[in-house]
């Protein structure tokens, strides 16, 4: 994954705020594979999480001068994905099956190298489990594990308390874990 | 990461097949570009929406209501703020906060007020529902409030009922406030209520059964959401502030509109909120 130190970040929105494309151009490259991934986790279909970051990086751009001189650049931009890709798939599930969109999930065997411990069959269901999780779970799994963020960084992008991340963590692992992860209603 | 699961979570994740190359940099750069210069300010931003609004029933009205000179110029008076100006320090204004806390039927100290909010002089329960019309939003459970207040916008008032800290109610980012609960004549509606939002706000909508045994539809914002939209009972859009810029649950039932501005989470909200009006 791509990384960025504040540093990096506050000189970068600094510069997009006032007007240089460039600088956000820099942002979407920086950020694009968190928000890539954390989109398809929640929402359950990559083609439709491209268009939902692409939605979300310009709703972030809209909403540039918003963000505080004091806040982390990357929970802010996950949070606007976040919403974005529960969004999305609260209206999808409105009109089609959820179950529709499992098999449209996958992984990438190329990539492999590290994963001793994971082949590609383990993979493909681990993924489905993950994409069979409650909806509440499985977006703090994407935040924490797909898109690599803290618990901190976790409670600010889902605008829950760090102690909600704790927990939910835990009961998504246990799910996962006991392999039977339970579906839940979409409000 | 110890844990053996966790650590296939992290493969999994370099291994999900999303797409890294700068098609989306140049994808978005793209719709930046085709996109009329946005204006950022906020408040611009509010007056835009206001006045597109406000063109569209300065139409509507020309053509289905009597009058129209009348009612559009009432339509101008909905994108001012109508806060009153600060006055209210509770140390300052005992006497009044006391009448407000009588009227709820305790004998609790008034507690102190020590931040100064947009809500004007404090009133009593009778008075409040009696310039307003509208149901004032005691709970019970948060003890005596500091203040009932009423407020606009709309023109014809909202009440605010502000509680102080307690055990159950953290203090606000704002400091000496626990939690607000407000009556506004109106509905929430949503198309317009979404376009208003803050991305980075999380919106969330849910059901619950309120102190009447009615199920009622409920939206909770979470993050630092600042402002929002209702209509009021003409259909006019109402812009209002949100006080706390915390955690807020909006929710309807009837013709009127609750908001519950507090630190608290979800549930705890809800919890309360179920409980506005019970004796």
């Amino acid at each position: 994954m791509t990384s960025s130190t504040p540093a990096d970040d506050a000189e970068l929105v600094r510069r997009a705020r006032a007007g240089d494309t460039g600088a956000f151009g820099v942002i979407v490259r920086t950020h694009q594979a968190a928000a890539l991934r954390l989109a398809t986790i929640i929402c359950g279909d990559p083609t439709e999480a491209y268009d939902i970051v692409q939605e979300a990086f310009v709703s972030a751009h809209q909403a540039m001068q918003t963000i505080r001189d004091d806040e982390s650049l990357r929970p802010w931009l996950m949070r606007i994905v976040a919403n974005h890709a529960k969004n999305s798939r609260r209206s999808r599930w409105r009109r089609d099956a959820r179950a529709e969109h499992h098999a449209r999930l996958r992984v990438d065997d190329a990539i492999g190298a590290d994963s001793a411990a994971l082949d590609a069959v383990d993979a493909e269901a681990l993924l489905h489990a993950v994409e069979r999780l409650p909806d509440k779970d499985r977006s703090v799994i994407a935040c924490r594990f797909f898109a690599g963020m803290s618990e901190a960084e976790t409670a600010n992008a889902l605008g829950v308390a760090s102690g909600t991340v704790k927990s939910r963590t835990s009961r998504a692992l246990a799910r996962l874990r006991a392999g039977m992860p339970r579906e839940e209603a979409l409000p | 990461m110890s844990d053996i699961l966790e650590q296939h979570l992290v493969s999994l994740a370099q291994r999900l097949d999303v797409r890294t190359d700068d098609q989306l940099v140049a994808d978005v750069l793209t719709r930046l570009d085709q996109q009329p210069r946005r204006v950022e300010h906020r408040a611009t931003r509010r007056a835009l929406l206001v006045g597109v609004a406000l063109v569209a029933a300065a139409i509507a009205v020309s053509v289905l209501v009597p009058g129209p000179r009348h009612t559009i110029a009432h339509w101008f008076g909905i994108g001012n703020t109508r806060i009153e100006t600060p006055t209210i320090v509770a140390s300052s204004a005992p006497s009044t906060t006391t009448a407000a806390v009588e009227q709820t039927s305790t004998s609790a100290p008034v507690p102190t007020f020590p931040v100064r909010l947009d809500l004007g002089q404090p009133t009593t329960a009778d008075d409040a529902a009696h310039r307003t019309g509208l149901p004032v939003p005691l709970v019970r459970s948060l003890g005596p409030p500091a203040g009932i207040f009423v407020v606009s916008p709309p023109e014809s008032g909202q009440i605010v009922v502000a509680y102080p800290p307690s055990a159950s109610v953290p203090e606000s980012p704002l400091g000496g406030i626990g939690a607000l609960v407000s009556s506004m004549p109106g509905i929430i509606d949503d198309g317009l209520f979404l376009k208003t939002q803050d991305p980075a706000t999380t919106v969330d909508t849910l059901t619950f059964t309120n102190a009447a045994g009615r199920t009622v539809q409920a939206i909770w914002l979470s993050g630092s959401p600042h402002e929002y939209v209702f209509q009021d009972r003409s259909g006019n859009p109402v812009f209002d502030t949100l006080r706390l810029a915390t955690n807020t649950l909006l929710w309807q039932d009837g013709d009127v509109t609750y908001r519950l501005e507090a630190t608290v989470t979800r549930d705890r909200a809800v919890e309360i909120a179920a409980t506005v009006g019970s004796s």
